[in-house]
Protein backbone atom coordinates (compact mmCIF):
# COMPACT_ATOMS: atom_id res chain seq x y z
CA UNK A 1 0.00 0.00 0.00
CA UNK A 2 1.34 3.44 -0.84
CA UNK A 3 2.17 5.47 2.26
CA UNK A 4 0.07 8.58 2.73
CA UNK A 5 2.33 11.62 2.60
CA UNK A 6 1.01 14.84 4.02
CA UNK A 7 3.15 17.82 3.15
CA UNK A 8 3.74 20.18 6.05
CA UNK A 9 2.94 23.84 5.50
CA UNK A 10 5.90 26.24 5.37
CA UNK A 11 6.15 29.69 6.99
CA UNK A 12 5.30 31.27 3.59
CA UNK A 13 2.12 29.21 3.63
CA UNK A 14 1.12 30.72 6.97
CA UNK A 15 1.34 34.22 5.49
CA UNK A 16 -0.56 33.17 2.38
CA UNK A 17 -3.21 31.43 4.45
CA UNK A 18 -3.67 34.44 6.75
CA UNK A 19 -4.26 36.64 3.69
CA UNK A 20 -6.62 34.04 2.20
CA UNK A 21 -8.49 33.82 5.51
CA UNK A 22 -8.94 37.59 5.71
CA UNK A 23 -10.03 37.81 2.06
CA UNK A 24 -12.58 35.04 2.26
CA UNK A 25 -13.99 35.03 5.79
CA UNK A 26 -16.70 37.67 5.42
CA UNK A 27 -18.29 36.31 2.24
CA UNK A 28 -17.98 32.74 3.50
CA UNK A 29 -19.63 33.62 6.83
CA UNK A 30 -22.53 35.30 5.05
CA UNK A 31 -22.78 32.48 2.53
CA UNK A 32 -22.93 29.88 5.31
CA UNK A 33 -25.52 31.85 7.28
CA UNK A 34 -27.87 32.01 4.30
CA UNK A 35 -27.21 28.44 3.20
CA UNK A 36 -28.02 26.86 6.57
CA UNK A 37 -29.52 29.29 9.07
CA UNK A 38 -30.30 26.43 11.47
CA UNK A 39 -26.82 24.92 11.52
CA UNK A 40 -23.99 26.30 13.65
CA UNK A 41 -22.71 28.07 10.57
CA UNK A 42 -19.97 30.00 12.39
CA UNK A 43 -18.45 26.71 13.59
CA UNK A 44 -18.77 25.26 10.09
CA UNK A 45 -16.89 28.24 8.65
CA UNK A 46 -14.11 27.80 11.20
CA UNK A 47 -13.86 24.06 10.50
CA UNK A 48 -13.89 24.64 6.73
CA UNK A 49 -10.92 27.00 7.04
CA UNK A 50 -9.18 24.47 9.31
CA UNK A 51 -9.71 21.60 6.85
CA UNK A 52 -8.46 23.77 4.01
CA UNK A 53 -5.39 24.73 6.03
CA UNK A 54 -4.60 21.14 7.00
CA UNK A 55 -4.41 20.25 3.29
CA UNK A 56 -3.03 23.60 2.14
CA UNK A 57 0.23 22.35 0.56
CA UNK A 58 -1.68 19.73 -1.45
CA UNK A 59 -4.27 22.11 -2.88
CA UNK A 60 -3.64 23.73 -6.26
CA UNK A 61 -3.50 27.49 -5.51
CA UNK A 62 -6.10 28.13 -8.22
CA UNK A 63 -8.53 25.78 -6.46
CA UNK A 64 -8.21 26.96 -2.86
CA UNK A 65 -11.46 28.90 -2.92
CA UNK A 66 -13.27 25.98 -4.54
CA UNK A 67 -11.93 23.69 -1.83
CA UNK A 68 -12.97 26.10 0.94
CA UNK A 69 -16.54 26.34 -0.34
CA UNK A 70 -16.67 22.60 -0.93
CA UNK A 71 -15.64 21.99 2.68
CA UNK A 72 -18.16 24.41 4.13
CA UNK A 73 -20.99 23.02 2.00
CA UNK A 74 -20.16 19.49 3.13
CA UNK A 75 -20.02 20.54 6.78
CA UNK A 76 -23.26 22.50 6.59
CA UNK A 77 -25.02 19.58 4.91
CA UNK A 78 -23.81 17.26 7.68
CA UNK A 79 -24.81 19.62 10.45
CA UNK A 80 -28.16 20.97 9.33
CA UNK A 81 -30.75 19.35 11.58
CA UNK A 82 -32.99 17.10 9.54
CA UNK A 83 -36.67 17.83 9.78
CA UNK A 84 -36.15 21.24 11.32
CA UNK A 85 -34.38 22.95 8.45
CA UNK A 86 -37.45 24.77 7.25
CA UNK A 87 -38.66 27.74 9.24
CA UNK A 88 -42.40 28.02 9.65
CA UNK A 89 -44.06 29.76 6.77
CA UNK A 90 -45.26 33.11 8.03
CA UNK A 91 -46.96 35.46 5.62
CA UNK A 92 -46.53 38.27 8.13
CA UNK A 93 -42.78 37.80 8.17
CA UNK A 94 -41.53 38.09 4.61
CA UNK A 95 -37.81 37.47 5.32
CA UNK A 96 -38.67 34.24 7.17
CA UNK A 97 -40.87 33.22 4.27
CA UNK A 98 -38.08 33.90 1.77
CA UNK A 99 -35.62 32.02 3.95
CA UNK A 100 -37.99 29.05 4.16
CA UNK A 101 -38.29 28.94 0.39
CA UNK A 102 -34.52 29.21 0.01
CA UNK A 103 -34.01 26.35 2.48
CA UNK A 104 -36.34 24.17 0.41
CA UNK A 105 -34.16 24.43 -2.71
CA UNK A 106 -31.77 21.61 -3.60
CA UNK A 107 -28.33 22.42 -2.21
CA UNK A 108 -26.64 23.11 -5.57
CA UNK A 109 -29.36 25.53 -6.63
CA UNK A 110 -29.42 27.23 -3.25
CA UNK A 111 -25.64 27.70 -3.30
CA UNK A 112 -25.77 29.38 -6.71
CA UNK A 113 -28.64 31.68 -5.76
CA UNK A 114 -27.09 32.65 -2.42
CA UNK A 115 -23.84 33.61 -4.14
CA UNK A 116 -25.77 35.58 -6.77
CA UNK A 117 -27.33 37.50 -3.88
CA UNK A 118 -23.86 38.96 -3.31
CA UNK A 119 -23.70 40.14 -6.92
CA UNK A 120 -21.08 37.63 -8.02
CA UNK A 121 -21.10 36.97 -11.75
CA UNK A 122 -21.46 33.53 -13.33
CA UNK A 123 -17.70 32.99 -13.66
CA UNK A 124 -17.03 33.90 -10.02
CA UNK A 125 -19.82 31.63 -8.79
CA UNK A 126 -18.54 28.84 -11.04
CA UNK A 127 -15.11 29.14 -9.42
CA UNK A 128 -16.52 28.86 -5.91
CA UNK A 129 -18.83 25.98 -6.75
CA UNK A 130 -16.32 24.10 -8.89
CA UNK A 131 -18.50 23.96 -12.01
CA UNK A 132 -18.78 25.62 -15.42
CA UNK A 133 -20.40 29.06 -15.88
CA UNK A 134 -23.04 27.44 -18.10
CA UNK A 135 -24.03 25.19 -15.21
CA UNK A 136 -24.31 28.24 -12.97
CA UNK A 137 -26.69 29.88 -15.44
CA UNK A 138 -28.84 26.75 -15.56
CA UNK A 139 -28.92 26.47 -11.78
CA UNK A 140 -29.88 30.13 -11.37
CA UNK A 141 -32.75 29.84 -13.84
CA UNK A 142 -34.04 26.73 -12.09
CA UNK A 143 -33.51 28.21 -8.61
CA UNK A 144 -35.42 31.39 -9.51
CA UNK A 145 -38.24 29.38 -11.01
CA UNK A 146 -38.51 27.18 -7.91
CA UNK A 147 -38.38 30.20 -5.62
CA UNK A 148 -41.25 31.84 -7.46
CA UNK A 149 -43.23 28.65 -7.20
CA UNK A 150 -42.48 28.23 -3.48
CA UNK A 151 -43.32 31.86 -2.78
CA UNK A 152 -46.63 31.46 -4.52
CA UNK A 153 -46.14 34.04 -7.22
CA UNK A 154 -46.13 31.60 -10.13
CA UNK A 155 -49.24 31.87 -12.24
CA UNK A 156 -49.85 35.55 -11.61
CA UNK A 157 -49.33 36.13 -15.30
CA UNK A 158 -51.26 33.06 -16.40
CA UNK B 1 -41.75 39.06 -20.99
CA UNK B 2 -45.08 40.04 -19.53
CA UNK B 3 -45.41 42.85 -17.02
CA UNK B 4 -46.32 40.47 -14.21
CA UNK B 5 -43.37 38.21 -15.02
CA UNK B 6 -41.11 41.25 -14.72
CA UNK B 7 -42.71 42.12 -11.38
CA UNK B 8 -42.10 38.55 -10.18
CA UNK B 9 -38.41 38.93 -11.03
CA UNK B 10 -38.40 42.23 -9.20
CA UNK B 11 -40.22 40.72 -6.25
CA UNK B 12 -37.71 37.86 -5.94
CA UNK B 13 -34.77 40.24 -6.33
CA UNK B 14 -36.27 42.54 -3.72
CA UNK B 15 -36.85 39.66 -1.27
CA UNK B 16 -33.28 38.39 -1.71
CA UNK B 17 -32.03 41.95 -1.39
CA UNK B 18 -33.86 42.26 1.94
CA UNK B 19 -32.24 39.05 3.16
CA UNK B 20 -28.87 40.36 2.06
CA UNK B 21 -29.41 43.62 3.93
CA UNK B 22 -30.43 41.75 7.10
CA UNK B 23 -27.33 39.60 6.80
CA UNK B 24 -25.05 42.60 6.30
CA UNK B 25 -26.41 43.91 9.57
CA UNK B 26 -26.03 40.55 11.34
CA UNK B 27 -22.52 39.86 9.99
CA UNK B 28 -21.03 43.30 9.33
CA UNK B 29 -17.72 43.89 7.58
CA UNK B 30 -15.31 44.84 10.34
CA UNK B 31 -12.63 46.00 7.94
CA UNK B 32 -9.91 44.67 10.22
CA UNK B 33 -7.49 41.81 9.79
CA UNK B 34 -8.43 38.89 12.03
CA UNK B 35 -4.93 37.77 12.97
CA UNK B 36 -6.18 35.85 15.96
CA UNK B 37 -8.67 33.81 13.93
CA UNK B 38 -6.07 32.92 11.32
CA UNK B 39 -3.43 32.12 13.95
CA UNK B 40 -5.81 29.82 15.80
CA UNK B 41 -6.16 27.79 12.60
CA UNK B 42 -2.53 27.99 11.50
CA UNK B 43 -1.50 26.64 14.91
CA UNK B 44 -3.05 23.32 13.89
CA UNK B 45 -0.38 21.74 11.75
CA UNK B 46 -0.44 18.35 10.12
CA UNK B 47 2.64 16.37 11.06
CA UNK B 48 2.37 13.68 8.43
CA UNK B 49 2.50 11.04 11.17
CA UNK B 50 -0.10 8.37 11.61
CA UNK B 51 -2.37 8.82 14.63
CA UNK B 52 -0.48 7.76 17.71
CA UNK B 53 -1.60 4.37 18.96
CA UNK B 54 -0.50 5.25 22.50
CA UNK B 55 -2.89 6.18 25.27
CA UNK B 56 -3.49 9.89 25.74
CA UNK B 57 -1.84 9.53 29.13
CA UNK B 58 1.53 9.03 27.45
CA UNK B 59 1.25 11.95 25.04
CA UNK B 60 1.75 15.70 25.21
CA UNK B 61 0.48 18.82 23.48
CA UNK B 62 -1.79 18.59 20.45
CA UNK B 63 -1.39 14.82 20.18
CA UNK B 64 -2.55 14.42 23.78
CA UNK B 65 -5.55 16.70 23.27
CA UNK B 66 -6.53 14.99 20.03
CA UNK B 67 -6.30 11.56 21.67
CA UNK B 68 -8.21 12.81 24.72
CA UNK B 69 -10.97 14.06 22.43
CA UNK B 70 -11.19 10.74 20.61
CA UNK B 71 -11.16 8.86 23.95
CA UNK B 72 -13.83 11.18 25.37
CA UNK B 73 -16.02 10.42 22.36
CA UNK B 74 -15.68 6.76 23.25
CA UNK B 75 -16.85 7.45 26.78
CA UNK B 76 -13.52 7.89 28.61
CA UNK B 77 -14.54 10.28 31.37
CA UNK B 78 -10.96 10.66 32.63
CA UNK B 79 -9.87 11.90 29.20
CA UNK B 80 -12.61 14.52 29.21
CA UNK B 81 -11.65 15.56 32.73
CA UNK B 82 -8.04 15.91 31.61
CA UNK B 83 -9.07 18.14 28.71
CA UNK B 84 -11.15 20.36 30.98
CA UNK B 85 -8.40 20.57 33.61
CA UNK B 86 -5.63 21.35 31.15
CA UNK B 87 -7.43 23.68 28.76
CA UNK B 88 -9.65 25.65 31.14
CA UNK B 89 -6.79 28.15 31.79
CA UNK B 90 -6.74 28.80 28.03
CA UNK B 91 -10.50 29.39 27.82
CA UNK B 92 -10.40 31.51 30.97
CA UNK B 93 -7.62 33.68 29.60
CA UNK B 94 -9.41 34.24 26.31
CA UNK B 95 -12.54 35.33 28.21
CA UNK B 96 -10.64 37.64 30.55
CA UNK B 97 -8.54 38.90 27.66
CA UNK B 98 -11.76 39.97 25.96
CA UNK B 99 -12.56 42.26 28.83
CA UNK B 100 -14.97 40.14 30.88
CA UNK B 101 -15.09 40.32 34.67
CA UNK B 102 -14.67 37.20 36.80
CA UNK B 103 -18.36 36.11 37.00
CA UNK B 104 -18.87 36.64 33.24
CA UNK B 105 -15.64 34.79 32.43
CA UNK B 106 -16.78 31.89 34.62
CA UNK B 107 -20.01 31.74 32.62
CA UNK B 108 -18.05 31.75 29.36
CA UNK B 109 -15.82 28.90 30.56
CA UNK B 110 -18.90 26.87 31.47
CA UNK B 111 -20.64 27.65 28.17
CA UNK B 112 -17.57 26.72 26.13
CA UNK B 113 -17.27 23.30 27.79
CA UNK B 114 -20.99 22.71 27.38
CA UNK B 115 -20.62 23.61 23.70
CA UNK B 116 -17.75 21.12 23.42
CA UNK B 117 -19.94 18.40 24.92
CA UNK B 118 -22.62 19.20 22.37
CA UNK B 119 -20.05 19.12 19.53
CA UNK B 120 -17.96 16.24 20.87
CA UNK B 121 -18.89 13.94 18.02
CA UNK B 122 -18.95 16.63 15.38
CA UNK B 123 -15.57 18.31 15.64
CA UNK B 124 -14.12 17.69 12.22
CA UNK B 125 -10.49 17.71 13.25
CA UNK B 126 -9.52 16.47 16.74
CA UNK B 127 -6.14 18.17 16.32
CA UNK B 128 -7.91 21.50 15.86
CA UNK B 129 -9.45 21.35 19.34
CA UNK B 130 -7.37 24.17 20.83
CA UNK B 131 -8.22 26.48 17.94
CA UNK B 132 -11.89 25.55 18.21
CA UNK B 133 -11.85 26.35 21.94
CA UNK B 134 -10.18 29.72 21.34
CA UNK B 135 -12.65 30.75 18.65
CA UNK B 136 -15.65 29.50 20.64
CA UNK B 137 -14.45 31.24 23.80
CA UNK B 138 -13.95 34.46 21.88
CA UNK B 139 -17.41 34.23 20.34
CA UNK B 140 -19.01 33.50 23.72
CA UNK B 141 -17.07 36.40 25.25
CA UNK B 142 -18.31 38.80 22.58
CA UNK B 143 -21.86 37.55 23.11
CA UNK B 144 -21.55 38.01 26.87
CA UNK B 145 -20.17 41.51 26.39
CA UNK B 146 -22.99 42.43 24.02
CA UNK B 147 -25.63 41.00 26.36
CA UNK B 148 -24.37 42.92 29.37
CA UNK B 149 -23.61 46.21 27.66
CA UNK B 150 -25.74 46.24 24.56
CA UNK B 151 -22.69 46.96 22.45
CA UNK B 152 -19.85 45.14 20.75
CA UNK B 153 -16.41 45.08 22.39
CA UNK B 154 -13.52 46.89 20.76
CA UNK B 155 -12.26 45.10 17.72
CA UNK B 156 -9.49 42.73 18.75
CA UNK B 157 -6.87 44.38 16.62
CA UNK B 158 -7.63 47.78 18.08
CA UNK B 159 -8.08 46.64 21.63
CA UNK B 160 -4.92 44.61 21.78
CA UNK B 161 -2.78 47.66 21.09
CA UNK B 162 -4.24 49.59 24.01
CA UNK B 163 -2.81 49.54 27.52
CA UNK B 164 -5.16 47.69 29.80
CA UNK B 165 -5.67 47.57 33.55
CA UNK B 166 -8.17 44.77 33.25
CA UNK B 167 -5.69 42.29 34.63
CA UNK B 168 -4.44 44.18 37.63
CA UNK B 169 -5.00 41.95 40.66
CA UNK B 170 -7.04 43.22 43.56
CA UNK B 171 -5.03 45.56 45.76
CA UNK B 172 -5.26 43.37 48.85
CA UNK B 173 -3.49 40.56 47.07
CA UNK B 174 -0.39 42.63 46.47
CA UNK B 175 2.11 41.68 49.08
CA UNK B 176 4.33 44.68 48.96
CA UNK B 177 5.31 47.76 47.07
CA UNK B 178 7.44 45.88 44.60
CA UNK B 179 4.46 43.82 43.52
CA UNK B 180 2.39 46.95 43.14
CA UNK B 181 5.04 48.56 40.93
CA UNK B 182 5.36 45.41 38.88
CA UNK B 183 1.61 45.18 38.26
CA UNK B 184 1.36 48.89 37.45
CA UNK B 185 4.12 48.40 34.88
CA UNK B 186 2.33 45.32 33.54
CA UNK B 187 -0.89 47.33 33.26
CA UNK B 188 0.83 49.75 30.89
CA UNK B 189 1.85 47.04 28.42
CA UNK B 190 -0.20 46.57 25.28
CA UNK B 191 -2.98 44.04 25.58
CA UNK B 192 -1.14 41.82 23.11
CA UNK B 193 1.94 41.74 25.34
CA UNK B 194 -0.15 41.18 28.45
CA UNK B 195 -1.91 38.28 26.80
CA UNK B 196 1.30 36.65 25.63
CA UNK B 197 2.97 37.02 29.02
CA UNK B 198 -0.09 35.71 30.82
CA UNK B 199 -0.23 32.65 28.63
CA UNK B 200 3.45 31.87 28.63
CA UNK B 201 4.17 32.76 32.24
CA UNK B 202 1.01 32.94 34.32
CA UNK B 203 -1.00 30.18 32.66
CA UNK B 204 2.29 28.36 32.29
CA UNK B 205 2.84 24.61 32.37
CA UNK B 206 3.53 22.35 29.44
CA UNK B 207 0.77 23.77 27.27
CA UNK B 208 1.91 27.37 27.17
CA UNK B 209 3.60 27.22 23.80
CA UNK B 210 0.63 25.63 22.07
CA UNK B 211 -1.72 28.03 23.79
CA UNK B 212 0.30 31.06 22.74
CA UNK B 213 0.42 29.80 19.17
CA UNK B 214 -3.30 29.20 19.13
CA UNK B 215 -3.99 32.64 20.47
CA UNK B 216 -1.99 34.91 18.28
CA UNK B 217 1.52 33.96 17.30
CA UNK B 218 2.88 32.25 14.22
CA UNK B 219 5.25 29.48 15.22
CA UNK B 220 8.76 30.79 15.77
CA UNK B 221 7.79 34.31 16.73
CA UNK B 222 6.67 33.47 20.26
CA UNK B 223 10.14 33.62 21.78
CA UNK B 224 11.23 36.92 20.20
CA UNK B 225 7.89 38.58 20.88
CA UNK B 226 7.90 37.38 24.46
CA UNK B 227 11.41 38.81 24.78
CA UNK B 228 10.23 42.18 23.46
CA UNK B 229 7.30 42.16 25.87
CA UNK B 230 9.58 41.38 28.79
CA UNK B 231 11.89 44.21 27.70
CA UNK B 232 8.93 46.58 27.58
CA UNK B 233 7.93 45.40 31.04
CA UNK B 234 11.46 46.04 32.27
CA UNK B 235 11.37 49.62 30.87
CA UNK B 236 8.02 50.30 32.52
CA UNK B 237 9.26 48.82 35.76
CA UNK B 238 12.29 51.11 35.72
CA UNK B 239 9.97 54.08 35.29
CA UNK B 240 8.21 52.86 38.39
CA UNK B 241 11.49 53.15 40.30
CA UNK B 242 13.15 49.87 39.51
CA UNK B 243 12.62 46.32 40.64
Amino acid sequence: MRPVVILSPRPDDETAFAAFYDRERLLLARFAALMSPHADHAAAVHDAFTRTWLHWPDIDPTRRRTRLYDEVRTLLAERTPTGSALPERDDEDEPAETLAALSALPEELRAALVLRTWDLDDAAIATLLGCEPDAVRDRLVLASSMMRELLGTEGDDG
Amino acid sequence: MSTSAVSEEDDLARRLGDLRDALIEAIPADGASDELGAAAIVAQRPTGEAPAPASWRELEGYDRHARCLVAAREGDRAALDALVAELTPLVWNVARGNGLDVPAAEDVVQNVWLALLRHLHRLAEPRALVGWLVVTARRESHRSWRDSRGTAPLLDDTAEQLPSEMWLPEVETLRDDRDRRLWRAYGRLSRRCQELLRLTVLAGRAEYRAVAEALSMPRGSIGPTRGRCLSALRVELEREGGA
